[in-house]
C-alpha cells in the first residue's frame, strides 16, 4: 500500500530505527511498510496515525 | 541489537538451544544404552520415545515464540518460512512414500520429516525477509 511514511519521517528527521523505536516494532517492519510491501494491521496503522497526529487516510493511500 | 522487539527472539534462540542440547544428550544416551544392553518390556518404549520429547519441545518453543513476538511483521515472516518448510516436508514425504510403495525405494524413518521441515524453514527465512526489503 502506498504511503507517506518516508516523507513524514524525513520531515521529523527520524531514521527508520527512530520510528521503529517510537512504534515499538522492528526496523525491518518500518522498512517493509515504507516500501509498500507490507500492510500494517489496523492497530499498528492507528498507532502510526496517532504518532504523526494525522488520520490514517492522510498517511496511507489505497488503490 | 537495540531493537525494542527483539526480546522474544532472544528468548526463542535460548530455548531452541536448550532443547537442541537436551536432544543431543538424550539421543547419545539412548543410542549408547540400546547398543550396550538393549532394554526390554515397557522400558524399551519409554526410552525409544525419549529423544522425541526435546523435539516436541522445539515445536512448543516455536509456538511460544509466535505468541510472545510483539512485532507483527516478524510473526508473519516466521509463519511464511514455516509454511515453506511444511510444504517441503509434506511434498518430500508424499513423493517418497509412493516411491517406497511402487518403486522399491528404501524406507526412510519418519523422524526425518522434522529435519526436512527445519531445513526448508531455515532456508526460506532469509529469502522471505528479502522479499520485503
Amino acid at each position: 500500500m502506498k504511503n507517506r511514511l518516508k516523507v513524514l519521517r524525513a520531515e521529523r528527521d527520524w531514521s527508520q530505527a527512530d520510528l521503529a523505536l517510537r512504534l515499538d516494532v522492528s526496523r525491518q517492519s518500518v522498512n517493509a511498510i515504507e516500501t509498500g510491501k507490507y500492510d500494517p494491521s489496523l492497530p499498528l496503522a492507528f498507532k502510526i496515525a496517532r504518532l504523526f497526529g494525522m488520520p490514517i487516510e492522510a498517511i496511507f493511500e489505497d488503490g | 541489537m537495540s531493537d525494542i522487539a527483539s526480546g522474544a527472539r532472544r528468548r526463542y534462540k535460548t530455548r531452541i538451544a536448550l532443547a537442541g542440547g537436551l536432544y543431543i544428550v538424550v539421543l547419545v544416551a539412548v543410542l549408547w544404552l540400546f547398543n550396550t544392553s538393549p532394554p526390554t518390556g515397557p522400558v524399551r518404549y519409554v526410552l525409544a520415545v525419549a529423544p522425541a520429547l526435546p523435539i516436541l519441545g522445539i515445536f512448543f518453543v516455536t509456538a511460544q515464540y509466535l505468541m510472545e513476538e510483539a512485532d507483527e511483521f516478524r510473526r508473519m515472516t516466521m509463519v511464511q518460512a514455516m509454511l515453506w518448510g511444511l510444504g517441503l516436508a509434506l511434498s518430500f514425504s508424499t513423493v517418497w512414500g509412493f516411491l517406497e510403495a511402487f518403486a522399491g525405494a528404501p524406507l526412510i524413518h519418519l523422524y526425518w520429516v522434522f529435519p526436512i521441515y527445519s531445513f526448508g524453514a531455515g532456508v526460506a527465512q532469509p529469502l522471505v525477509g528479502r522479499r520485503y526489503r
